[in-house]
């Protein structure tokens, strides 16, 4: 299993995210999937999203739809890093978020994401 | 009758690359066949739909009809990076092709690199930048965007913006 410890530090408010996204005309987004995608890289052990293509992940469609369906399969990782094993589901829920509202998916990962640093000091 | 013995690790090794060249030949036969309706298409992007103003990657689905059919000027207006895109969807089933016959990931180094995803990240932002910046000068942000906004719909319907 992958050691918390070496999972890059990416803690931020979920609302916040939702704000930049709104604030920054989608820019902000732009950098939240391509850290995003470092973080489940890292999680998963293994190269799962490829960062050159989160970038276009933030907005566009189809593609966001898809790459929200790639966290939600690596919620299983963080479940079991966290000791909440019913995030193993949460594939098709984000696919479908990410299809029409991708910034509420976005919210849900960042709050899953966050509990994995519970206990951590920058 | 001898037959090769196919790993599974070569089985998904080979499946990625099918389910991604298919993705791309359906990308590219959508755009072809959407090209004469994608003017009168809805406004399916949340940011442009709520706050009226097109996100970093808005323009990118005209800009693929008119690229595939060889109107490189017209896709250059809706999305000056669309070439770039629309050139890597090409790309993705002979370099799908190559791999599978040398059953080697060339293109790994390139998908899975940060240098290349944060150099992308700038040439995006900047992009987005200029145009912004352009609608912002020419109020067209104003005439063409925010009244094509969701949130401005539901205003002028319920009476409190004029029609």
């Amino acid at each position: 299993m992958v050691d918390r410890a070496n999972i890059p530090m990416f803690k931020n408010e979920p609302v916040l995210v939702l704000v930049l996204g709104f604030v920054s005309c989608g820019l902000y987004l732009i950098y939240w999937n391509i850290k995003m995608a470092e973080v489940i890289n890292a999680v998963s052990g293994r190269e799962v999203i490829s960062q050159p293509i989160a970038i276009l992940s933030g907005c566009c469609m189809p593609v966001n739809a898809y790459f929200y369906y790639l966290c939600g399969q690596s919620m299983d990782e963080v479940g079991k890093l966290t000791g909440k094993e019913k995030l193993a589901d949460q594939a098709m829920l984000l696919l479908i978020l990410g299809i029409f509202v991708p910034m509420v998916s976005a919210m849900i990962v960042q709050g899953h994401i966050n509990e994995l640093y519970e206990g951590r000091t920058v | 009758m001898s037959s090769t013995k196919v790993e599974p690790s070569d089985r998904a090794f080979v499946r990625a690359r099918v389910i991604a060249s298919g993705a791309a030949v359906l990308v590219l036969g959508i755009s072809y066949a959407y090209a004469p309706y994608v003017h009168d298409g809805p406004v399916v992007c949340l940011l442009r739909g709520l706050v009226g103003i097109p996100c970093p990657s808005c323009g990118l689905t005209r800009a693929f009809c008119a690229l595939s059919h060889f109107e490189l000027r017209e896709a250059l207006r809706y999305h000056a990076l669309s070439p770039l895109l629309f050139a890597a969807v090409v790309a993705t089933p002979f370099v799908a092709a190559y791999e599978v016959a040398m059953r080697r990931p060339v293109s790994r180094p390139w998908l899975f690199s940060s240098k290349l995803a944060w150099g992308l990240a700038t040439l995006f932002l900047a992009h987005h930048v200029v145009r912004t910046a352009g609608w912002i000068s020419d109020f067209s942000v104003l005439d063409g965007y925010l009244r094509d906004s969701w949130t401005y719909a539901v205003l002028t319907s319920l009476g409190l913006l004029p029609g």
